[in-house]
């Protein structure tokens, strides 16, 4: 099939589809095509040539919207180019929208979008999982062939897990962040979605590496195609107990199933254990609150954005940013009030040690095995509105994806062979091992297919 | 969180709440902070002196004539070129 | 004075081509408003710092040497963002680094530290206009104890900074880039701040106000409210800034976009090295070498282009006759024209010739200084000025004067007979004819000798 057909195909299915997944169309995603087309027709084409991306909507792509599903930023249009889009772009890979998520990324779940919850293809009544929800929704449902989302405490991680796709969190570093609006800077990078784990590798290879635009990406750029043909045999995987705590058994059962499957093509497994994944949650909050609160600091509604005129100028900026949704509101005042003189050492300071406490655990947890692994999430996709009223609920869902950002290393959501709801099973590796990822997920492809 | 420091909280946040917000956040915020209170029962040790990676960038310039102007399309009001914003007072 | 603790703080441009952390050019003073500008500098969102500018950096690490500050080498240095919403700040906070010397000295008061930070851009508050061109520059900051004890005392000593940062040639060479934040307290009272004072004599004006406004508060049982305010250069009165206390909780927070940096010591070390002789030096030594006044010597120390061009200057010509031109009336002339030596296109050799002239008596010291007048806005070889002024006829004063003596035979007689205004019209006839190049003491002298 020509690119531009099989482009034509996906605006239609997008424009049918009752999923809310996406913000934004590409415009000239036609245009692009014939482009790309005719590269391919010269056999002068990239290594993303054919592929059509969705790209979650707090990524920079210049001259389309770049609205991070928020009231704020509606009519905000991107003067620039991510890195990644760059890098995208430069292989011939097609971007066709951009897509909804939880606005500002502040959600489990996909409902806090200023434009409405994106819906679940498995179910249209639950939730895909947030807050890259539209980009795991687009890929699930056949809207486009692979997506970018970001991950700052398990945004690319849950909502795979939930709409059944491949989705993995690189190493702290090694993406470029220039161009992702920052949720919590230290932890937020950007990933791949897909529907298998091919095209992710090949992603992956294509946007990591160094870039002068961000300074926390020093490492050269690495190619993980190879990975996925590797074999596992004397891997050595780790099942972390604490993971299956509190997990809902039909979870539970699914990804002890896909263990064994990995045990088929010739892993070894072994026991692990992180404690202080007990602690995980209000460790990720506390550090995500303190560095949202700041990235937030910049929308005043003074040089973009939504404004409403106040009664002075202080006003007129208390009132445009009260623009912003409850749960961004609720985060950006813990995060200053945890901040502030009087409580910082109380609580930021705190939080800070415990980070740097479980950063550890997991470190030396990787050090007598390859991989650790568990479920992706507790439990299976909730339906809309079940858990949106209760913070602290919605903040527990998080459990098992936040230990890989606070300590910077890689992990990916492997979609099991269930039946019914979509399970996902989480893989984490040391920092700079997504190969390893990369092969064993592969690994359980072939032994599911 | 009684009253009182949430609405000076939204003073440092710039956040105008409604009577209504500020009594809910207050809720919230007494129960999410309890159950994070959890943490103060951990031994924690102190931070390691942070890694470092000194990245330096050569003085040099580079000059976009595009993008200054694309970045000023999406100023809510302009004027010569100019932001315009409420005036201020010193 | 009395019980008066005031502290500084000096914010300078450092020179560089590019800003902090972004690749747009500094020299933002020929651009239109808002086009030296990119996402960085604008906090687009998603948009994060590039590296560092190192040559900032080296600026900042070259001035705190100077400042005798001890180098923090030894620990990471982190930049923080410090968090406060206004417009000038597209971000909503301002990157600024930790400190970067410590513990230093200028001149027996103590610098307490040193660091680098960005400019914020530039709010036009009266109209609410915004142009974000400046947004990103380096700045450095140069924070003193609180320990001078006037407002002439701050002055002085700011002066002799200002010279320093001269010297080190890493700062922007504009005028008014300099802004000064100054603190004071009277009786250990509370601390009051002035914010954002754009030149020396201002920050005199201002802290003189001040112990002004805060001794009747005093005097009067009242306490000093602890504030910021700002000065008022036209009123020439500081009031109070309209800034809630609790939007001064800055929220300093390490800004995880930028790892932290080591200053190498081998860097402090090589920087060390490029080190100029700096102001106190140089002038000990021309006291010494050249047997200058130190006033003199201090006086043409503090602007270095005008120490090289006096070095020059005195291979060929005796340096106290030079030092005392560069004080006169070089310096009459550049204050009066509102400029500095190094705005003048005059050359060291047409300096040099025209004090040759002066030196060996060839012209009168009121004609060089016409010359010098002209030399200045307009260089030339002295000679050919001297030519075009057509004060030709300057360098023969005796026969000017026997021409004088011989037409007015009446006068002479006169004057030998006592009469005191006859002497002053001969001086007069001679002058009409000089075109008052001639300096009068000599005239007084050759025409007592003539008579």
């Amino acid at each position: 099939m020509k690119l531009s057909e099989k482009v034509q195909a996906y605006l239609d299915a997008i424009n049918r589809s009752k999923l809310n997944a996406f913000v934004s169309i590409n415009k000239n995603a036609e245009n692009d095509a014939e482009k790309i087309q005719r590269k391919i027709n010269s056999g002068k084409a990239g290594r993303l040539a054919g592929y059509v991306f969705s790209i979650k909507d707090n990524i920079a792509v210049s001259g389309m919207r770049l609205t991070c599903a928020s009231k704020m930023l509606e009519n905000y249009v991107s003067p620039y180019d991510a890195t990644v889009v760059k890098r995208i772009i430069a292989e011939d890979g097609l971007i066709i929208g951009k897509t909804n998520m939880d606005e500002f990324a502040c959600g489990a779940s996909g409902e806090t979008s200023y434009f409405g919850p994106t819906l679940n293809p498995h179910d249209e009544k639950r939730v895909p999982g947030g807050s890259s929800a539209g980009s795991a929704a687009s890929v699930a449902a056949g809207l486009c062939d692979v997506s970018l989302g970001s991950d700052t405490g398990g945004s690319i991680r849950c909502p795979s897990s939930f709409c059944g796709v491949f989705g993995l969190k690189p190493t702290y570093g090694s993406v470029s962040r220039y161009g992702l609006v920052d949720m919590a800077m230290s932890l937020d990078q950007i990933g791949p979605i897909t529907k298998n784990v091919s095209d992710a590798a090949l992603v992956l290879s294509v946007i990591n590496g160094s870039d002068k635009m961000d300074n926390t990406v020093v490492k050269r750029q690495e190619d993980y195609t190879k990975f996925t043909r590797k074999n596992i045999k004397g891997m050595k995987i780790g099942v972390v107990e604490e993971f299956f705590d509190g997990c809902d058994h039909n979870v539970e059962k699914a990804v002890r199933d896909g263990i064994e499957a990995l045990k088929g093509k010739g892993a070894e497994i072994v026991n692990a254990s992180v404690p202080k994944t007990s602690i995980a949650v209000p460790t990720y909050y506390l550090n995500m609150f303190a560095e949202f609160s700041s990235a937030m600091q910049k929308f005043d509604g003074l040089k973009y954005g939504f404004r409403k005129n106040g009664s002075d100028l202080n006003d007129t900026v208390a009132e445009s940013r009260s623009a912003l949704g409850e749960e961004v509101k609720r985060r950006i005042l813990l995060g200053t009030y945890i901040t502030m003189k009087e409580f910082r050492s109380k609580w930021y300071s705190t939080a800070l040690k415990a980070r740097e406490a479980i950063k550890h655990e997991m470190l030396a947890a990787l050090k007598k095995c390859d991989l650790l692994t568990g479920p992706t999430m507790p439990f299976t996709a909730f339906k809309l509105g079940e858990k949106i009223k209760d913070p602290i609920e919605m903040y527990l869902s998080d459990m098992l994806t936040v230990s890989a950002n606070l300590s910077g290393l890689p992990a990916a959501s492997i979609p099991l062979n269930v039946k019914g709801l979509p399970v996902g099973m989480q893989l984490h590796a040391n920092a700079g091992e997504e190969g390893k990822i990369l092969a064993a997920a592969a690994a359980y492809e072939r032994a599911t297919k | 969180m009684d009253k009182d420091t949430i609405k000076k909280v939204s003073e440092v946040a710039r956040l105008n709440l409604t009577d209504e917000e500020l009594t809910d956040f207050g809720k919230d915020f007494d129960s999410i902070l309890d159950y994070f209170s959890k943490l103060h029962d951990e031994k924690l040790k102190d931070l390691p002196s942070k890694e470092t990676a000194s990245v330096l960038r050569n003085d040099e310039t580079s000059i976009d004539n595009v993008i200054p102007e694309k970045i000023l399309d999406n100023a809510p009001e302009k004027e010569n070129n100019l932001y315009k914003v409420p005036k201020g007072s010193k | 004075m009395k019980g008066v603790k005031i502290g500084l703080e000096i914010h300078e441009q450092l020179d560089t081509k590019s800003k902090l952390f972004c690749t747009c050019p500094t020299d933002y003073r020929d651009a239109e408003p808002n086009k030296s500008i990119c996402p960085v500098c604008t906090g687009q969102p998603g948009s994060k710092p590039f590296g560092l500018n190192e040559k900032a950096l080296n600026a900042a690490i070259k001035i705190a040497i100077a400042l005798n500050c001890k180098i923090v080498a030894d620990k990471p240095v982190q930049m923080r963002r410090k968090h406060y919403i206004y417009p000038d700040l597209p971000s909503g906070y301002q990157r600024t680094s930790e400190s970067i010397g410590v513990d230093g000295n200028l001149d027996s008061v103590q610098i307490h530290e040193v660091h680098i930070e960005e400019d914020p851009g530039r709010f036009f508050l009266r109209e609410g206009f915004v142009d974000l061109n400046r947004s990103g520059t380096p700045l450095i900051e140069i924070t003193t104890d609180p320990v001078f004890d006037s407002p002439q005392h701050a002055r002085e000593w700011l002066e002799k900074l200002a010279s320093i940062l001269d010297y080190l040639n890493v700062t922007k060479k504009e005028e008014g880039t300099m802004r000064i934040d100054a603190n004071i307290s009277l009786n250990n009272g509370n601390k009051v701040e002035i914010k954002n004072i754009n030149s020396f004599r201002n920050v005199e004006k201002a802290l003189t106000f001040e112990i002004t406004r805060q001794g009747d508060l005093l005097r009067r049982g009242q306490t000093v409210e602890r504030e910021t305010r700002h000065f008022d250069e036209k009123m020439i009165l500081t009031s109070p800034s309209r800034k809630k206390e609790t939007e001064e909780d800055y929220r300093h927070m390490p800004d995880p976009d930028i790892p932290p940096l080591t200053i190498k010591k081998y860097l402090v070390d090589k920087i060390r090295k490029t080190l100029p002789e700096l102001p106190q030096a140089k002038t000990k030594r021309f006291v010494k070498q050249y047997k200058l006044s130190g006033q003199n010597a201090e006086n043409i120390v503090s602007d270095p282009y005008a120490a090289d061009v006096f070095e020059a200057v005195v291979k060929t010509i005796d340096p106290v006759l030079a030092s005392n031109w560069f004080v006169g009336q070089l310096k009459k002339t550049l204050n009066y024209n509102n400029m500095k030596l190094r705005d003048s296109k005059m050359t060291e050799k047409q300096l040099s010739s025209l004090l040759k002239l002066t030196e060996k008596g060839k012209i009168t010291e009121r004609a060089a200084e016409l010359v010098l007048r002209e030399m200045v806005l307009r260089p030339a070889e002295p000679e050919k000025v001297i030519e075009n002024l057509g004060i030709s006829d300057f360098g023969d004063l005796n026969t000017i004067i026997k021409s004088v003596v011989d037409k007015n035979e009446k006068a002479a007689a006169d004057y030998k007979t006592g009469k005191k205004e006859a002497f002053e019209f001969l001086v007069g006839q001679v002058m009409k004819i000089t075109k008052g190049s001639a300096d009068p003491e000599k005239i007084r002298k050759l025409l007592k000798k003539r008579l």
